[in-house]
């Protein structure tokens, strides 16, 4: 069952009947909310030092958690907490609850793009404003441990996830072209493709993820391989054209995501009340525009 | 599925092989397109021929499909071939679904089978199917991390662990509240403690030896995945009617990686514990569950546990009698380990002797060879997992029994409570190993004794 090429994969039913969407919640808002909570988790990880292969494993956690369950049944910030708590267990590179609400309270009181590394000149958040009382720490840590139950329960405890990372590298050395060039942009793609909205790691297998990026990479670099390579990898061209269509996207939808929620107040629905507020205004808004 | 991916891996370091060497025959060919173009046509006239004879070797198949997407007009060459060329093989998995846990209420519980520190494991009916499954509910009243690590762990493991020789999970089910999650897995009737307990005799040679190669070959799998097992011990073996032994409980097992993370030293249970373990090693690998496996071997000969130590410090003292004192031959770095410091080792012109010889006179030659690799002092010369497979211990006479001539047991789990068991359980999860202080008590009252029994001690101080 658990293999080095083989995912637990959405189902074109689960995909195409969104709990969320069930749930009263626009298409557009929870392909935006999904982002949001992919990138914070991104971010986060980079901010707690861990691996990426942890980073990786919390965002694809969260992505087949709200697979099954609905954004309005749980607060996207505490499945971002659970899943990377839950993720630096998988991985063996454990990070506390407290480490984990702190750095998302830190990201999340900055403004968009998330400061990872400020930018010199602009003036830094004040410390006041992401300072966890006591109390709200509390609040967030029982919600945090929930959820990672939750989120076990969710996927059937099927935490198996093989990164296609590693792959990438034995295909490029397979195909005799291994450059830190050609690593580093397929790599690139491969991390893109965690935040695409088609998720990319739950509708397709590692080998093809692995295979479309390095032809990505390969082209950016001028590298020429053989003709119909990806064959001998099992990577059909149809799968192929797909995914690097998706990955290629990755950018764009970022963009314009990042375009839609920077400076606007209030911000990303984190929080389910928020979420309530923002589909109130949305309806209000929706019911002006009729008139 | 693991076979498989082995095999995949192989074909795909062949064809990739076979289509360098075509690339650069195309490199050097370049000029010359045409006659490039007939080549191929010929190749790929070979390889349809090729395919007729062996229609499932791969390495063929790929060339073919190579072919077949740079020249379009083949098919009208390739003949008798043009069927198979329409369609590429892929390899496809079936991959596994999403799904949440179901409910525990499926399974209908017959009776109480054991509790441990982990969980309590209960015999229980699988109401859709009738089948007959062990329930092990999970201990998480008290947790305060979370899902505690251990049991992700021990279901990712397992997951991982598909073989026919350890236990299988079946799947993870949940109850009303967040803290009920129970693993269900298959039902197995015997352990080979309480099995080997109850029984006259110990088990045949021939016995042993298969009990011997089911055991390894799983642990070797488990190895292979980078899993160490981590509690061997018979008790952990269970045993069912066909005589197939099943490893279970993952409780202590782990991810392993290399180079090694560092690593609590205290796992396995005292009697299967390593010396290294036991020297406070922080890194250590799979050489711990061969010694666990050395351990269970001379248990299953002797019917009786091979090391039976009170605390670590005499289980030490009992593993030096038997296999004899590290010197800096037979275990190069045993001084580095943290506990090593106290430990005094004499200076003896005699070399230190191992006793295993004396302690197993019935066996073969080859049988004293393979334990005594197995219980190597020094982890770095301990055999493996694969090469145990590969020892001529198992190619001599008496032959390992074939499992189904096994004979059959009275089942013992079935309705009725095991009995508690005195062997010293696994240590407890998350706790601190003990220092063991000063080892230097360790030959303690022994330098009064008898010189001539193979070393001597000398306390230097």
């Amino acid at each position: 069952m658990v293999s080095l090429l083989c995912n637990p994969l959405a189902t074109a039913d689960q995909l195409a009947s969104s709990s969320t969407q069930a749930d009263g919640i626009p298409a557009d808002l929870e392909a935006s909310l999904r982002w949001a909570g992919s990138e914070l988790i991104q971010s986060a990880g980079i901010l707690l030092r861990l691996p990426q292969k942890t980073v990786a494993t919390a965002i694809v956690l969260f992505q087949r958690f709200y697979l099954l369950s609905s954004m309005r049944s749980c607060a996207i910030i505490d499945a971002c907490h659970a899943a990377i708590f839950l993720s630096s267990k998988l991985t063996e590179h454990p990070a506390k609850p407290r480490d984990i609400i702190n750095v998302t309270t830190y990201l999340l009181s900055a403004p968009l793009p998330s400061p990872i590394s400020p930018v010199a000149g602009e003036e830094s958040t004040p410390p006041e404003k992401y300072y966890v009382t006591e109390q709200e720490y509390y609040n967030k840590r029982t919600r945090l441990l929930n959820i990672e139950t939750e989120i076990l329960r969710a996927c059937g405890f099927q935490t198996h996830l093989s990164l296609p990372y590693t792959l990438c590298i034995n295909y490029i050395q397979s195909l005799s072209v291994l450059s830190a060039e050609v690593v580093k942009k397929s790599f690139g793609y491969l991390t893109d493709a965690l935040l695409s909205p088609s998720l990319l790691y739950l509708t397709h297998q590692p080998n093809s993820l692995a295979v479309a990026a390095v032809y990505l990479g390969a082209r950016e670099c001028e590298v020429k391989l053989p003709a119909a390579w990806w064959d001998v990898f099992d990577c059909e061209r149809e799968e192929l054209g797909f995914l690097v269509v998706c990955m290629k996207g990755v950018s764009e939808f970022v963009e314009s995501e990042t375009k839609l929620w920077k400076g606007r107040k209030p911000g990303i629905p984190w929080e389910l009340e928020d979420l309530d507020m923002h589909l109130e205004r949305r309806r209000v808004l929706d019911n002006e525009l009729e008139i | 599925m693991s076979t498989k991916t082995k095999s995949r891996w192989d074909d795909d370091t062949e064809t990739t092989a076979a289509e360098l060497a075509r690339l650069k025959a195309e490199k050097a060919a370049r000029k010359a397109l045409k006659s490039q173009q007939k080549q191929k046509q010929r190749q790929s006239s070979t390889t349809a021929d090729n395919d007729n004879a062996t229609p499932t070797s791969s390495p063929a198949s790929k060339r073919r499909k190579l072919g077949r997407g740079d020249e379009p007009n083949i098919e009208a060459g390739g003949g008798g071939g043009g069927e198979g060329e329409a369609k590429l093989k892929l390899l496809r998995f079936n991959a596994p679904a999403i799904t949440p846990c179901a409910h525990v209420d499926r399974y209908e519980k017959l009776n109480h089978i054991e509790e441990g520190s982990y969980g309590v494991v209960s015999r229980a009916r699988d109401s859709r199917t009738g089948e007959i499954v062990a329930l092990k509910r999970l201990k998480l009243e008290r947790e305060t991390d979370g899902f505690p690590i251990t049991s992700l762990r021990e279901i990712q493991t397992l997951m991982a662990a598909r073989h026919e020789n350890v236990v299988n999970l079946r799947e993870v089910v949940v109850g009303g509240t967040l803290k009920d999650v129970f693993i269900v897995m298959d039902f197995i009737e015997h352990d080979l403690k309480t099995l080997s307990e109850d029984m006259q005799e110990p088990f045949l040679q021939s016995e042993v030896k298969t009990l011997m190669l089911q055991l390894v070959s799983a642990t070797a799998l488990m190895h292979s995945q980078w899993i160490v097992h981590r509690d061997l011990k018979t008790s952990n073996l269970l045993m069912n009617n066909r005589g197939q032994i099943k490893v279970a409980d993952f409780g202590l097992a782990r991810y392993i990686g290399d180079p090694m993370p560092p690593l609590t030293q205290l796992v396995v249970t005292l009697w299967y514990r390593s010396p290294e373990l036991l020297l406070g090693a922080k890194e250590y690998g799979t050489a711990v569950d061969m010694w666990s496996i050395g351990c269970i071997f001379g248990e299953l000969l002797l019917k009786d546990p091979l090391l039976k130590g009170k605390n670590e410090v005499d289980q030490l003292s009992k593993i030096f009698d038997l296999c004899g004192t590290p010197t800096d031959t037979s275990w190069p770095t045993f001084r580095k380990f943290p506990n090593a410091r106290s430990l005094k080792i004499p200076k003896s012109n005699l070399p230190p002797q191992s006793k295993i010889r004396t302690k197993f006179p019935l066996l073969t030659s080859l049988g004293i060879d393979l334990i005594s690799r197995l219980l190597a002092l020094d982890p770095a010369q301990r055999i493996s997992a694969e090469e145990v497979l590969k020892h001529p211990y198992f190619k001599e006479d008496p032959r390992p029994k074939s499992a189904e001539m096994f004979p059959t047991f009275p089942s013992k789990a079935g309705q009725e409570k095991r009995r508690r068991r005195d062997s010293p359980s696994a240590p407890a999860r998350g706790g601190e190993a003990p220092s063991l202080g000063d080892l230097g008590g360790l030959f303690g009252g022994r330098e009064e004794e008898a010189v001539g029994a193979g070393f001597s001690l000398r306390m230097g101080r």
